[in-house]
């Protein structure tokens, strides 16, 4: 005989809107039952980590486990890609404040532990001006790897046989709810900022300049130059707001001759391997935190150094020959 | 060995960074350590937990174990038909007389609302009432346990008085509803987003059917449970072992331990599993709109605005998610032609306890410019005779603010033909759509975890009435809509019957997607682990359903689902049947086949055993991406459907369909008997979530011998067929197809407006974030030329060649092996594999001699790894490679415009499948060729980029933009990829708007906005807007042969030949006979107006344009001749050129 559940026309049977109830009271009941921590890194488990700091620490226990994170991959030889990530990423350090290290904590770490021992990585550290909460670390070449292929950033090794060339996609997450979002270090630093302090806190904290609709000011037009310098330029430099990484730019171009300046954008690591002498000063003036090759076209470089020449007008500092820069 | 083959370009391609050579060098050690496999698949296989064999390069289910089925044979369970959501009427007066409700609050930060006192909330009127701009009265009717058990105190934006909004829309105009007092919502649909819970009948009062019309009714005899009830008066049956923690096995007969259940006339009672045999999905495992099953329809009429207010009552804590999924929540309307504030943006999401309210006006594209009278009654709304209805009419005046303010409002009452007329293009018609999450990050884990539903416009012409004969509407299958008793046909009185449109008995969602479940949930948690008891005090967990979250490839499940359903079956009736079929997963593409199971070996392919063989089943696709086509697409072997000189590879198949894509088929059940079985067959491979691998042969399916190592390979639905007594009024779709009758043309395109096109070129590759791309906005590993060709970068040192543009750096010098190989890999993929080529007859050499470089097992593993682990990212107009940024415009189209987007794969082997919101697209060049029929004839919203034989490595669309603005969006829907994050945000302007729109940022105290930024070439604002380049080198083709391309029949999509819409359009023939219509047919025809005679231009146009066929345009009788249509205009403007042209071809 068919048991019926027939509720056209007649009320769903007594007993099984009691079952439906049940089933809701033991859900609803279990909902409440919180168990232990949750097994995500329970492969990692034993990963030990040194830190640029010298201090031999637990990878899981001791700096994922509870805490909001930020994860990225470096290696300190490597010229262009880790320091222009590593500029970027001090973007977001310096909006988030002091609260890198209280409750949000960056790992930089490193892919090729053979060079890169703690006093490497420190160093590295010190030229990006980098404080407490941004830890730097080392570890066995296999437990990197290990940990690059959890988060889905291992680079198969067969196919990629430079040990260096790696993933260098950012990881953010937040262990004890399990909010994980990967994002390249080249976002927007105030749209990582915002992840990292409010999205992943889950809304639990209060926001910082915050602004209802009706005090958005309406967007400023950048020109492409203006635009180039805040998306590329502005992890180091300043145009006459004091020394970053790099030097203030305010007045480059009545400083440096134009031909030089541009050159210098486009192919920097070039000018310091052929001992350009004001491309070396600069580099041992600056921590030897070298310039990055960008990548830049000329038509980028050119609308640089165009918005570089129109601020540097506004502030009544010309370059010392009239003469237009010029792309070779 | 083939590494030497290389070494050469090798060195010369990359001189510095990894790149190129490692890749390819890498690859090709793969292959020779792999060709072992040479002859197939067999090697290196482990046994799973099926008992089928898994080579072991198969990560199906992504990086887990195999999904336990526990002994599920399968087709034991009734398939799910969709529940509708049911539209109530808005109150037009403004609301005052209702009574105030709030979304039931949880008792925790952790918890989901009662689901008793949700059914009660849903039951009541709409309260608030909508208002154009977000209702800023109100606070989050969850914010006192918000703020005990998850923020503390929450502190109220500047300018603002409350520290919480009850609705989730960002604040003020920018998401205020556009154009609102003209398309005020006329009806509305509420729902709760929410955990999985028993289906409490909520909804059974508010079906279209009522379980009383035709096969969902009980039959003439009023009663349920009685022999001539209808079909699917019973919602879901099954007869079975229950697994001990389902609601449903206290029902279990003591007697055989089995249940025997037969739910009728209502979805009360039905918990969310999988099987009955398999756990019930707890309320932290799959979210669901209502939270429960079946899954969610909703029918809708073009021409009457909709209000959908979506809550949201997820739990407040992330971290209630057993281990994926977002709490927070944004619902796009796939498709729609919406207003941006309610296509349901990325970046305007909204929390816990809040509402959202999406307007979907239901205008066709086209209203402000198109049929602005109203005269063409193809444009109209389907209604019930006696019906009041109300529809806008467009403005006037040469200003926007004129025609903006001017608008009219009709109230009509419903004539007794069933239709008003409304403004805008009947061809913009569409038909099948879907809704689901787009949370920014989470959208992949967010509908997988079943927040997605399913949207049917009805219309004039595709009204849901079978019978409904008024010249008018195309009568697709879906019964007559009559009251009581099985639909008898009565054409003599067919506008008598109750429901004149919407009627479902014969037109049915199938929404497949895979899932897997069974692996630990708690290994994918990262903090609080919610464990729910039995009976007996244990825990049970297992079997919930997972999801491999930090995985960036697409998590590809193993088991497929149909309406959330593992392997069930469906009645049918031996007649004829529409079925929407959506592909609802989130990373796995599919290509699906129907085969009828015969009596022993006389059908063309083998069974399992001797007792069984099998025949494919012919059918007609009458839409793609839920936009009915000109013509029904004959998949029954009678046409070479894309151009490759074979017919039967089509023959009871469709096209890959990835993920969104709808594909509408009719299936005609009357040449079987009753009792036959037929069976829905997938036939697409995935070894990871990348893309598909390969199609597995029908014939290797069917006889067990196939050897894929991905277990949602074979059949997964069984339509069992019943006896039909009634008579089948609907469309035969033979006389449908190309060269016969047309069903909804695409729109006319002109060649003048294409020139006069802005274009876009968009890349879809890895975001390469990588050393080697410093800028960690990369361009391409390799990039592929329009023709489907790689070429190398000549140097990897910056400045010189790499960073060229791509139209200029993709030139070639010469051969190089690199293109060769590319070619090859894509050679390989259009021929798809070895045992698919001999199903066609073609032996094994043939094969190999058309790829004399590599072997067998070579080619298989050619489209393996190359690059895992990356990101995606999204190139728009030569830029660079970038990864998604919700601030970010990558382009502006302004309101009006025609546009031309270029979509490129720059990811070799893997797929991507485009979506562009809000508007279709035509697509004019699939790799720079002419599209397949089912392409030809279609408007689409999802464009296939992969390695599959009917997919490529390039697309030409021209797409319009009209009537509402705002932030939209364009991404793979590889949910996975989109994630991560190949998706780019598109803004739709107002003609002179000044500066980009605000991005919102959505937090528990309310909304705020930031700036947005544009990139170089996206907008009216830019000097150097779109991608010139390519313009140019597109103005180079013959685009009067993009319009009519080669195809089955030479035929020209969008044409009128009976009735031209527009006066000022003529017909014009190849009339010189050189297989194109261009500048020199109409050169003839200007040329020589008075000639008369056979094969004369003048005669030939005559007889063109009474009845533009392919033989009447070709006055030469050889195969090449078509019809182009142009606009006079253009003639006066290509006289000039054709007698230029005439002069160049004379000096020749």
């Amino acid at each position: 005989m068919r048991k019926r559940i027939h509720s056209w026309d007649a009320k769903t049977p007594a007993g099984l809107s009691l079952l439906i109830t049940c089933f809701w009271v033991f859900l609803l009941g279990g909902l409440e039952a919180r168990a232990a921590s949750g097994r995500l890194f329970e492969t990692l488990s034993d990963i030990e980590v040194t830190t640029h700091e010298g201090k031999r620490v637990r990878f899981y226990e001791d700096l994922i486990k509870g805490k909001v994170v930020s994860i990225n991959f470096i290696y300190t030889r490597c010229f262009d890609s880790c320091p222009a990530e590593t500029a970027k990423l001090r973007e977001v350090y310096d909006r988030l404040g002091d609260r890198v290290g209280r409750d949000i904590f960056m790992y930089s770490i490193s892919v090729d532990p053979e060079h890169d021992t703690p006093e490497t990585l420190s160093a590295f550290a010190q030229k990006f001006k980098v404080g407490p909460g941004w830890t730097f670390l080392t570890a066995e070449l296999s437990d990197v790897e290990r940990i690059e292929k959890h988060f889905g950033l291992d680079l198969n090794s067969e196919e990629f046989d430079d040990p260096n060339d790696h993933n260098i996609s950012l990881v953010l997450g937040n262990e004890r709810t399990g909010q994980w979002i990967k994002r390249s270090p080249f976002d927007n630093a105030g749209a990582l900022a915002r992840i990292l302090s409010y999205r992943l806190f889950d809304g639990m904290v209060a926001q910082n300049e915050v602004k209802s609709y009706s005090q958005v000011p309406e967007g400023p037009r950048y020109s492409e130059g203006a635009f180039l310098f805040k998306t590329r330029c502005a992890s180091c430099h300043t145009v006459g707001g004091g020394e970053g990484l790099g030097p203030d730019l305010l007045g480059v171009t009545a400083r440096r001759d134009p031909d030089w300046l541009v050159r210098w954008i486009r192919e920097p690591d070039q000018m310091i391997e052929e001992g350009d002498p004001l491309a070396l000063k600069l580099y041992r003036e600056y921590r030897e935190l070298a310039m990055p090759n960008l990548r830049l076209e000329d038509e980028e470089v050119e609308a640089l150094v165009r918005y570089l020449t129109e601020v540097d007008k506004k502030n009544g500092l010309v370059p010392p020959s009239p003469r237009q820069a010029r792309l070779h | 060995m083939e590494i030497d083959l290389y070494a050469g370009w090798i060195r010369i391609a990359d001189s510095r960074g990894p790149s190129l050579f490692r890749i390819f060098a890498s690859v090709l050690i793969i292959l020779m350590g792999t060709s072992a496999l040479a002859g197939g698949r067999k090697g290196g296989s482990t046994p799973s937990v099926n008992g089928s064999t898994r080579p072991r390069i198969c990560n199906v289910p992504t990086d887990g174990d195999p999904s336990p089925i526990h002994g599920i044979g399968g087709f034991e369970q009734q398939m799910l038909r969709f529940e509708e959501f049911g539209k109530l009427r808005l109150d037009q007066s403004g609301g005052a007389k209702v009574d105030a409700k709030s979304l039931p609050a949880p008792e925790s930060a952790y918890g989901f609302p009662n689901p008793g006192k949700l059914d009660e909330f849903l039951a009541k009127p709409l309260y608030p009432f909508p208002l154009r701009d977000a209702n800023q009265a109100l606070a989050n009717p969850w914010q006192s346990v918000i703020e005990a058990t998850h923020t503390g105190p929450l502190t109220p934006l500047a300018g603002k008085n409350v520290a919480s909004f009850a609705d989730g829309r960002p604040p003020g105009p920018f998401f205020g509803h556009q154009r609102w007092a003209e398309f005020f919502p006329q009806t509305y649909v509420e729902t709760v987003v929410t955990g999985s819970r028993v289906n409490g009948g909520v909804r059974d009062s508010m079906q279209s059917h009522l379980y009383a019309f035709g096969e969902f009714g009980p039959g003439l005899d009023g009663k349920s449970d009685t022999p001539d009830d209808g079909l699917y008066h019973s919602v879901y049956k099954y007869s079975g072992p229950v697994h001990p923690s389902s609601p449903l096995a206290e029902a279990v007969d003591p007697a055989t331990g089995l249940l025997d259940l037969n739910v009728q006339g209502s979805t009360q009672g039905i918990p969310i599993a999988l099987h009955p045999a398999l756990p019930v999905q707890d309320a932290q495992s799959v979210w669901t709109f209502d939270g429960s099953l079946p899954p969610k329809l909703l029918l809708a009429r073009v021409g009457e605005s909709i209000l959908f207010r979506n809550h949201n009552g997820l739990p407040i804590k992330f971290e209630s998610n057993r281990g994926f999924g977002n709490h927070f929540i944004s619902t796009h309307a796939h498709n729609g032609h919406n207003p941006a504030e309610s296509d349901g943006f990325a970046q305007a999401y909204f929390l816990p306890g809040q509402f959202f309210d999406y307007v979907w006006p239901m205008v066709l594209a086209g209203h402000d410019t198109v049929n602005t009278d109203r005269s063409d009654s193809r444009a109209s709304l389907a209604c019930d005779p006696g019906e009041r209805i109300t529809v806008a009419r467009p403005g006037t005046g040469s200003t926007i603010k004129q025609k903006l303010t001017s608008f009219g409002i009709h109230v009509e009452t419903c004539p007794a033909h069933g239709k008003v007329n409304i403004s805008g293009d009947w061809r913009e018609t569409m038909s099948t759509l879907w809704f689901h999450d787009h949370m920014v990050d989470y959208t992949s884990q967010n509908v997988y975890k079943g927040n997605a539903a399913m949207m049917n416009y009805y219309s004039g012409l595709d009204r849901g009435n079978e019978c409904w004969n008024d010249g008018i509407n195309l009568r697709f299958p879906s019964g007559c809509g009559e009251k009581y008793g099985l639909p008898k046909g009565d054409q003599s009185a067919p506008q008598a019957s109750k429901r004149s449109w919407g009627v479902r008995d014969y037109d049915v969602q199938l929404a497949i997607a895979s899932k897997a479940w069974g692996q630990d949930s708690t290994a994918h948690l990262g903090g609080e682990v919610i464990t729910g008891k039995n009976a007996a005090g244990d825990p049970v967990v297992n079997d919930q359903l997972w999801f491999a979250t930090f995985n960036s490839d697409g998590f590809v499940g193993d088991r497929l689902t149909v309406n959330w359903l593992y392997k069930p079956y469906f009645d049918v009736r031996a007649r004829r049947y529409r079925f929407r079929i959506l592909n609802a997963d989130v990373a796995r593409f599919m290509r699906l086949a129907l085969v009828v199971a015969r009596q022993g070996n006389v059908g063309e392919f083998e069974g399992e055993d001797s007792t069984i063989s099998y025949d494919r089943v012919p059918f007609h696709m009458i839409a793609n991406d839920g936009n009915v086509m000109e013509h029904a697409i004959p998949h029954d072997g009678s046409m070479d459907l894309d151009g490759d000189g074979i017919r039967e590879d089509h023959h009871g198949v469709l096209p890959t369909q990835s993920i969104a894509e709808r594909y509408d088929i009719i299936v005609d059940f009357d040449q079987f008997g009753t009792g036959d079985k037929i069976y829905m067959v997938n036939m697409l491979e995935h070894a990871h979530g990348r893309g598909p691998e390969r199609e597995i042969s029908l014939g290797s399916i069917l006889d067990g011998s196939h050897d894929s190592c991905d277990s949602t390979v074979g059949k997964f639905l069984e339509f069992r067929v019943h006896e039909y007594a009634g008579e089948d009024l609907s469309m035969d779709p033979e006389d449908y197809v190309p060269g016969k009758s047309t069903m909804i043309k695409v729109p006319a395109l002109s060649e003048e407006e294409i020139r006069a096109a802005v274009h876009h070129t968009f890349r879809f590759g890895p975001g390469g974030l990588r050393d080697s791309q410093p800028r960690g906005l990369a361009s391409d590993f390799y990039p592929v030329g329009d023709d489907g060709k790689a070429y190398i970068e000549s140097s990897t040192s910056p400045g010189e060649g790499e960073e060229l543009p791509r139209h200029l750096a993709k030139q070639p010098t010469g051969p190089n092996p690199m293109s060769e190989f590319m070619e090859a890999c894509h050679a390989y993929d259009l021929e798809e594999t070895d045992d698919h080529m001999l199903g066609l007859g073609l032996s094994h050499n043939d094969y190999m001699n058309k790829i004399p470089l590599f072997s067998i097992a070579e080619k298989e593993e050619s489209v393996l790894e190359f690059h895992p682990g990356i990101t995606w990212g999204i190139s728009s107009d030569g830029g660079s490679s970038l990864a998604a940024d919700l601030h970010r415009v990558s382009s502006a189209p302004v309101i009006g415009g025609l546009e031309i987007w270029h979509l490129e794969n720059t990811s070799g082997m893997w797929s991507h499948n485009v979506h562009i919101h809000f508007e279709e697209g035509r697509i004019l060049r699939r790799d720079g060729k002419a599209p397949p029929e089912w392409e030809k004839w279609a408007r689409k919203d999802v464009y296939r980029l992969g390695n599959m034989d009917d997919s490529g490595s390039s697309l030409d669309i021209a797409i319009r933009f009209r009537e509402f603005a705002g932030t939209y969006m364009t991404h793979c829907h590889n949910t996975t990829h989109e994630d991560h994050a190949m998706l780019m945000r598109f803004d739709v302007e107002n003609p002179g708007q000044l500066k980009t729109f605000l991005t919102p940022e959505p937090q528990w105290n309310g909304t705020s906005y930031s700036e947005s930024h544009e990139e170089k070439h996206a907008s009216q604002r830019s000097d150097s807007r779109g991608d010139a380049l390519g313009k140019r080198a597109f103005e180079q083709e013959d685009i009067g042969a993009m319009l009519c391309p080669q195809g089955a029949t030479g035929d020209c999509p969008g044409l009128d030949s009976e009735s031209p819409d527009d006066p000022n359009e003529v017909n014009v023939c190849d009339v010189d006979g050189n297989g194109q219509v261009d500048s020199l047919d109409i050169f003839q025809i200007f040329r020589n107006p008075n000639a008369t005679g056979e094969g004369s231009p003048i005669s030939a146009w005559a007889t063109c344009a009474s009845k533009c066929t392919y033989r009447a345009c070709s006055p030469s009788g050889g195969s090449g001749g078509r019809c182009g249509l142009v606009g006079l205009e253009s003639i006066l403007v290509l006289l000039p050129l054709a007698m230029r042209k005439n002069r160049i071809k004379r000096s020749l």
